[in-house]
């Protein structure tokens, strides 16, 4: 698996850009604003891996997924899986903030589907907008509050 | 919730191990992963209810190891969509250590006929 392209620190410009963007687009009534606040969570996600102390930790990220490795913080998918006793592409995004950051999943779960509704369905129902951008606060205030980081005591909060 | 979700659990276990046995009388070449995408499906459908679900489809892709699933609601509003979103968190955990699942919204009642039924391994509609 190739490293990540960008790193901890473009992450996090990339988010607040895609913040911002998303907060305008909002003010615009624009349903696009939920893929700029997707894109903004999946970035503090991203910067959150990178520098996230379990990946310095083989032992630790066994103890957590015997199937979690180090090298899975470079992830580039939302949604893989390593089959078991297989060859396989490691952890999507999706998964790591289901087994890492338990506190943000929901949030992380409705930005997501949001996202994918504007892009490839029908688009979102409406009052969706607001719901989505309250989301998108969460992970940037549980990024900015340091919240983000792997349980240390290996088992998923 | 735990008490509900084992209830729910143990049940989609003796159904899905009914049909698998029932399957496996008939057609000794169902695949470990249809298998696992008729649990996944059945229990799916169990966790999320038919109060707010009008159509579920899912198929496994074994490249990317990943289900992908399309979930048509009876009332497409945001609440409905936030509540199977977190219901649907209790399946990706139920099944984190066997597959990642995608899934997505098909939107207004007009669009659930464009669930691919046909083209899926498990498919269940009201």
């Amino acid at each position: 698996m190739a490293p990540s392209a960008l790193d901890a620190t473009t992450h996090v410009a990339r988010a607040e850009r895609h913040y911002r963007v998303g907060t305008a687009l909002l003010e615009a009534r624009d349903e696009w604003s939920a893929v700029c606040f997707f894109y903004a969570a999946y970035h503090y996600v991203k910067a959150s891996l990178l520098s996230d102390p379990i990946f310095t930790d083989a032992r630790r990220c066994a103890r957590l997924n015997p199937r979690l490795s180090l090298q899975d913080r470079f992830t580039e998918r939302h949604q893989t899986r390593k089959p078991r006793g297989g060859e396989g592409r490691g952890w999507g995004v999706n998964d790591l903030v289901l087994l890492l950051y338990r506190p943000i999943v929901g949030d992380y779960s409705r930005l997501h589907t949001a996202s994918v509704s504007v892009r490839y369905y029908g688009g979102l129902p409406s009052g969706s907008l607001e719901p989505i951008q309250t989301s998108a606060a969460v992970v940037c205030e549980a990024f900015e509050a340091g919240e983000l980081v792997a349980p240390k005591d290996g088992a998923a909060s | 919730m735990g008490t509900n979700l084992l209830e729910v659990a143990a049940e989609t276990w003796t159904l899905v191990h009914t049909q698998r046995v029932i399957a496996g009388a008939g057609d000794e070449r169902m695949s470990d992963h249809q298998a696992l995408v008729n649990s996944l499906g059945e229990y799916t459908v169990s966790v999320i209810g038919s109060s707010l679900l009008r159509g579920f489809t899912a198929t496994y892709d074994v490249v990317d190891g990943v289900v992908h699933a399309e979930i048509c609601l009876r009332e497409d509003t945001w609440d409905s969509r936030a509540i199977v979103i977190d219901k649907m968190t209790e399946v990706r955990e139920m099944f984190l250590g066997e597959v990642s699942i995608d899934y997505a919204f098909t939107g207004s009642q007009d669009e659930c006929g464009t669930v691919r039924a046909a083209d899926s391994e498990f498919a269940f509609a009201i």
